[in-house]
């Protein structure tokens, strides 16, 4: 059987968290003297009284002693959980007439938590620093749900592939999403929190400003790739953080297990990760082939030999 | 690995196919084409190598046959088609019908392989002997020439069955009769039933003997080869357009089917679940392009259905004629093509691509694996026929699929090298490796290959042996442990 008020009631809390996290665009808002800091608070109550109160509603009612979740309740909480959140992710931006249409905000929002970074917008620098703010700010908090439910709780619902984390915290024994996955998503949170912070200061070292760090870093670490700026990167005319851009893209796509052990000082995961090595090779490859196009269109000459179109 | 006995029975392979150089003379002296001279040398060309790898060694061939395995199976094989493509390209050469032998090479291996795709601008102008022994490249490659020679050569005995594994298409070998030979003999006998049957209606509906010959020839083997520009809109004849339709999709069927249907085995027919999803595919394509065709007011309902059901059909079957520009269709359409053409005939069918039976294997397997995830405890068997399918079959077919489309990307990157549009360049490639001959936006139906840099032109040609021998045959040619001791 489906626990559908177990479930009802973790889409309720997740749409409680999502309702906060918009006061801090609303923070935003407030240092920048715009206008808009009123939608982000409507927005906010409008997630956080019903979400929460229901959260807890459900909670004292609830007579059974211990939540159990099988593996169907599992694959329904992730999904809902995800369209729930683009659903309730979109008010921002219509209460504030950022983006007027739904299904643009539809779109816009879903891009950003799943870290897409497609966009529906044609003149992103018109718009207010707190919208770009959230918009940014989906990046992350999408980034970090992807990481979290795909290497705590993916590997306990069986999805393949997805084990490799079970190395550093031992897997469960039963089929049911008990406390470790509290803890080894806790882990994980710690994590990104850290490495966010990491980037946020090199980008803020190579000459960023605090917002467009703070930005950016959110749509590096959780390789969204939504940017403040109509030109993205390409801004900056800047060798130097476009070289630091590359790496910070290079850590988030990295198994975040690796970055774990790392932090607890075990470098040499880094080097016996068979899929790591891969993963450079093929960058390495693909950069070395289009590099070499990129060198041939801007000097036209041995591409007229090699790459021209043969026609007789 | 026995080089000696390779050598030998592919020497054999060229003798034969020199003698296959001679059935044009016929149809060359009657239309008087001038072309004679340039079949009688190809024929001693091909037989003098032929007779000197077969002669070379000493050894004799019956005494050598249990010394033909897997390995020496493949080798034959492999390089056996490599041959004919090689050899068979002379008459082209020679009589100077396609100057460059770079040409010449894709023509003949887009002939023996069945896929029909053509460097030719203007195939009307050929000389007749030209244009017979275009179709008939087809014709030996469609049912295997290398089963042909099982078939007639009794000599080939035992060694019969590895290249008969190693050439016949399909995930498992359909053996008709314990005697590799006889089973040989019997597709050819319904391969060759069939081609006469085709012929005489195609000349009851209006063709001359030429113009049926060489049209059955690429129906039978699902190649595409024509003699008109036009190809089969030329005629603008429905009759003929049915009666190639229905030979299509028998030629897209397992040939192994016919032969017990032939035999009385009517029930066998609807039984068989490959057949079964063939023609669910095609009924539910027929269906969106008859309307997308009718949508564009090209034509009234009937030309749409027939247009619509002869496209399809020309496509999954792998033949590549063509009666409509289906390019002046919706992407949809494009999009829906270019998924027929890796889905392919039927396993034991004359038809390339991927064949029915995988597609539909991996897509059971696929969903088994989702209730599998439900159900973590459960053994779900991917069911193919009424039997459960063998675990090392699924990992074939998967493993099979994975590398097919690592090949076809890989050859989508190198032709775009040659500053080729992406959808040119799938469309070149899925047209090539899957054996139907035209692709989408400048290789579509009614553009040829002739522009393509030779260096893509011998990359195609080598994918369209892939293809036809599928994957593997010419993949374990080149890992090391082939070659190994």
């Amino acid at each position: 059987m489906i626990n559908k008020r177990i479930i009802i009631q973790i889409l309720a809390a997740i749409i409680g968290y999502i309702g906060l996290s918009m006061l801090v665009p609303f923070v935003i808002a407030i240092f920048f003297h715009e206008k808009e800091y009123l939608s982000f608070l409507y927005s906010s109550l409008l997630l956080v009284i019903p979400g929460f109160s229901s959260y807890f509603l459900l909670k004292l009612t609830n007579k059974e002693e211990q939540t159990n979740l099988n593996i169907r309740d599992g694959f329904l909480i992730v999904t809902l959980a995800w369209i729930v959140t683009f659903f309730v992710g979109t008010l921002p931006y219509i209460i504030s007439g950022a983006i007027p249409n739904f299904t643009d905000a539809f779109f816009e929002t879903a891009s950003g938590f799943t870290t897409t970074g497609a966009s529906i917008l044609t003149d992103i620098e018109s718009l207010p620093k707190s919208i770009l703010f959230w918009r940014s700010l989906t990046h992350w908090v999408g980034g970090v749900g992807i990481v979290v439910v795909a290497i705590s709780v993916m590997p306990l619902l069986g999805v393949a592939g997805m084990q490799l984390f079970k190395a550093e915290t031992p897997g469960p024994t039963t089929d049911k999403l008990t406390p470790r996955v509290k803890e080894t998503a806790r882990i994980i949170g710690l994590v990104y929190v850290l490495i966010t912070f990491f980037i946020f200061l090199l980008y803020l070292i190579c000459g960023m400003s605090l917002f467009d760090a703070i930005c950016h870093a959110f749509g590096t670490i959780a390789t969204g790739g939504f940017s403040p700026f109509n030109s993205s990167i390409g801004y900056y005319k800047s060798s130097l953080i476009e070289y630091v851009v590359i790496f910070c893209m290079f850590i988030p796509a990295v198994n975040f297990s690796l970055h774990y052990a790392a932090l607890k000082g075990s470098f040499r995961s880094y080097l016996k990760s068979e899929e790591l090595k891969w993963f450079v090779t093929t960058i390495l490859a693909s950069t070395l082939i289009i590099s070499m196009f990129v060198f041939f269109k801007i000097t036209n000459h041995l591409s007229k030999l090699f790459v021209q179109r043969y026609s007789m | 690995m026995n080089y000696k006995i390779v050598i030998k029975i592919l020497g054999l392979l060229l003798i034969f196919l020199s003698f296959t150089m001679l059935l044009p003379l016929p149809f060359s002296y009657y239309y008087d084409s001038k072309d004679q001279a340039s079949f009688i040398a190809s024929f001693l060309i091909t037989f003098i190598v032929g007779f000197l790898s077969f002669f070379s060694f000493k050894r004799d061939i019956e005494k050598s046959q249990k010394d033909v395995h897997p390995k020496e199976g493949f080798a034959i094989v492999g390089f056996g088609w490599v041959l004919l493509a090689t050899f068979g390209a002379l008459p082209y050469v020679i009589s100077g019908a396609i100057p460059s032998y770079t040409d010449a090479f894709f023509e003949t291996m887009s002939g023996f392989t069945t896929t029909g795709a053509s460097i030719l601008k203007d195939i009307e102008s050929l000389p007749k002997g030209i244009l017979f022994w275009r179709s008939f490249t087809h014709w030996l490659g469609g049912m295997g020439i290398i089963v042909l020679s099982i078939a007639i050569l009794p000599i080939l005995g035992v060694a019969g069955m590895q290249l008969f594994k190693a050439e016949v298409p399909g995930p498992t070998a359909d053996k008709l009769t314990p005697r590799i030979t006889e089973t040989a003999k019997i597709l050819w006998g319904v391969y060759f039933l069939l081609t006469v049957v085709e012929t005489i209606l195609l000349m009851f509906a209006g063709m001359n003997l030429f113009d049926a010959l060489c049209h059955t020839f690429g129906t039978m083997a699902t190649g595409g080869f024509s003699t008109k520009n036009a190809s089969i809109a030329a005629y603008n004849n429905p009759w003929i357009e049915y009666i190639i339709i229905i030979f299509m999709i028998i030629a897209g069927m397992n040939f192994a089917l016919h032969y017990r249907v032939l035999t009385g085995n009517f029930r066998d027919l609807f039984r068989n679940e490959e057949a079964r999803y063939f023609l669910l595919i095609i009924s539910i394509a027929t269906v969106f392009l008859t309307f997308d065709i009718a949508r564009h007011n090209m034509a009234d309902f009937e030309n749409a259905f027939r247009y619509g059901l002869f496209q399809v059909v020309s496509i999954i079957t792998t033949t590549g004629y063509g009666t409509f520009d289906y390019e002046k269709l919706s992407y949809t359409t494009h999009f829906i093509l270019l998924i027929l053409m890796f889905v392919g005939g039927c396993a034991g069918s004359t038809g390339g691509g991927l064949k029915v039976i995988r597609t539909i294997i991996l897509s059971k397997y696929a969903y088994s694996e989702i209730k599998r995830l439900v159900h973590p405890k459960a053994i779900v068997p991917v069911r193919f026929g009424g039997k459960a399918v063998d675990k090392a079959i699924l990992a074939n077919i998967s493993g099979f699929f994975i590398i097919y489309m690592f090949i076809s990307a890989i050859s989508v990157l190198l032709i775009t090298f040659f500053n080729i549009d992406i959808v040119t360049s799938i469309g070149a490639v899925a047209a090539c490796i899957n054996n139907i001959g035209p692709g989408l936006a400048d290789v579509g139906p009614t553009d040829n290959y002739a522009f393509f840099h030779p260096v893509v032109k011998w990359l195609l040609s080598f994918l369209m042996l892939i293809g036809r021998l599928e994957v593997f045959t010419v993949l374990v040619l080149f890992t090391s442990t082939f070659w190994k001791k």
